[in-house]
């Protein structure tokens, strides 16, 4: 269990940084200002809401600017997480402890996830709240299903950028690696309208299933909305599956990916790091 | 048992650089020991395959009867280590440093009497990062303290501290010595080693040329001790005398004072000659020849 010394002491030495409480107060906005404009201008978006539910409005009006900004900030706190305190030498003293190579992953993962869940979690049920009494209904469920989600997509960029950080030998290979990881999946739909074209592929769709769940965003928004539509009033259209007609559109082909993106770059970044001569 | 063991010890880096070149050494328990070298001589390399930082290209090291790569944890729980080229956590107290340290290694010392062994309790709630080199030296000497491990490493203790830290250092060296830790430090600065340690290795390009006790090396080494003889009526035949018994060489007379340099147990035949030549001799010392003379004679001597 000593990965739980090496969690403490990386949350301490983080809650310690200008940057974290730059970042708190950057989500505390955020969230209560995303809250705060959907409550007061429910009416103008509610149009483009499924089912016209002002709860399902209001989550998903909050979720996509934080998630994105949950991918960035994460990419920035732990990208050096392992390289990092390498470079700098910090990895001696830490390694000169009982400590095994995978106990510090897991302690930087646990530790930075921490670092992110704790202002995000706090924010965003102020930001709920403050958006649900302006529309004087609280979606409690959706909501606490909505902050679990959040929970597990920190978890899923903090192990990925960690991962990414004991891969590589130095912290500009690895902010390039964020970088990397980060504008593809802006340009995900773009490549696929690209390819669509060029390999003239628009007679069958059903491949681009397989293609928007490839991505960690697209695997997560997938098994997200399947979620949240099988136990709340999230609306069932949201589900890319259901509006595709092949054996393997499906979201557990998506909730599979998504299992890979948590496992392989943690698997990759502790094979480089526990073989690696320090 | 043996706190450390070395058998056939190689570690290359890469195709072209050869950091230790089949090391066998023994440090027994209980025993301070001394690991000289120049810069680059695989000092620093042994160290971290001790500690698993590094693994061996061939050969093996057991630290405490366990395997340093296989049982690498356990070594770890039970050594203290002062590494070398370490850096501090700018934005922790040394009161948290030392609170890591006391969780990962599941121990109940106090952080503040551990300080104190250090001579830094005046600064335990400051933040590390404003710390000199010579606090975060003892901060992290104070780390290795943490447990009352079994085996010390201290590489290059010394470096950053003033005179005094230095002399702290080597005190606490013999506290815990005598407690019956043994204790592996790596130096250069040899007048340190000399004063505290049971035996000295010597390193060279990744080969040791010498384990042996200070005295021990003196004498391999051959190296003379320096003779002052204070005496009134030396004549030119007297000092011809000396000069010409066996074991004594570089004679010099100046200021009523007659300089040779003697092999042990020569010592008394110079101060007889003398006396026997109608000089008489009011005092005599000898200075042992310095480690960093002996360190010469190994890493640099005829080539």
């Amino acid at each position: 269990m000593s990965w739980v010394a090496v969690a403490r002491k990386d949350f301490r030495d983080a809650i310690r940084s200008r940057m974290f409480w730059a970042l708190a107060i950057v989500f505390g906005l955020l969230s209560v200002g995303l809250g705060a404009a959907f409550g007061y201008y429910s009416d103008q978006f509610i149009e483009s809401v499924p089912g016209n539910q002002l709860g399902v409005g209001l989550v998903s009006f909050v979720q996509s600017p934080i998630t994105i900004f949950i991918m960035f900030v994460s990419a920035i706190i732990c990208h050096k997480s392992i390289v990092g305190e390498w470079e700098q030498g910090s990895l001696k003293l830490l390694l000169s402890l009982p400590h095994t190579r995978l106990e510090v992953i897991t302690g930087k993962i646990v530790g930075r996830s921490a670092v992110l869940a704790v202002p995000a979690i706090a924010s965003l049920v102020i930001g709920l709240g403050v958006g649900g009494a302006l529309l004087g209904t609280v979606p409690i469920v959706l909501s606490v299903e909505f902050l679990v989600a959040i929970l597990v997509y920190i978890v899923l960029y903090v192990s990925i950028f960690v991962g990414l950080s004991a891969v590589t030998r130095s912290s500009s290979l690895a902010v390039a690696g964020a970088i990397v990881l980060i504008v593809v999946q802006f340009f995900w739909g773009a490549i696929a309208a690209v390819l669509t074209i060029v390999l003239d592929l628009s007679g069958d769709a059903d491949w681009l299933y397989i293609y928007q769940s490839l991505t960690p965003n697209g695997a997560f928004n997938e098994v997200l909305s399947a979620t949240l539509a099988a136990t709340t009033e999230w609306p069932a259209a949201t589900v890319r599956a259901n509006n595709v007609d092949a054996v393997y559109a499906t979201p557990v082909l998506a909730a599979l990916i998504l299992l890979l993106w948590f496992v392989v770059p943690v698997a990759l970044g502790y094979w480089r790091f526990s073989n690696a001569d320090l | 048992m043996a706190a450390i063991e070395l058998n056939g010890l190689t570690k290359r880096f890469g195709e072209s650089v050869t950091a230790l070149r089949g090391v066998d050494l023994r440090v027994n328990e209980g025993e301070v020991f001394g690991f000289l070298g120049p810069n680059g001589a695989g000092k620093s390399t042994t160290i971290n395959i001790l500690l698993d930082f590094v693994r061996p290209t061939s050969g093996t090291a057991r630290v405490l009867g366990l395997d340093a790569q296989h049982d690498s944890q356990e070594v770890r729980r039970r050594t203290g280590v002062l590494p070398e080229g370490y850096k501090v956590y700018d934005r922790l107290t040394a009161r948290h440093h030392l609170e890591f340290v006391i969780e990962s290694k599941e121990t109940n010392d106090d952080p503040e009497a551990v300080l104190e062994r250090v001579g830094l309790a005046d600064a335990i709630d400051r933040k590390a990062g404003d710390f000199s080199k010579g606090m975060k030296q003892r901060l992290t000497l104070g780390m290795a303290l943490v447990g009352d491990p079994d085996l010390l490493i201290l590489d290059e203790p010394s470096t950053g501290l003033d005179p005094s830290g230095v002399q702290d250092v080597r005190q606490i060296v013999k506290e815990e010595a005598s407690n019956g830790t043994t204790v592996f430090f790596s130096s250069h600065i040899l007048s340190q080693v000399e004063a505290v340690c049971d035996r000295v290795g010597i390193l060279r390009d990744g080969e040791l040329v010498a384990v042996d006790t200070v005295d021990g090396l003196r004498d391999a080494a051959g190296t003379q001790a320096t003779l002052r003889v204070v005496a009134d009526g030396v004549t030119d035949g007297a000092i011809d005398a000396v000069q010409s018994l066996s074991g004594v060489s570089s004679v010099t007379f100046s200021d009523g004072v007659l300089t040779a340099s003697v092999d042990d147990g020569a010592k008394m035949d110079v101060v007889t000659t003398l006396e026997d030549h109608g000089a008489s001799v009011s005092d005599f010392e000898t200075e042992e020849a310095s480690l960093e003379e002996l360190f010469m004679a190994y890493t640099g001597g005829g080539q």
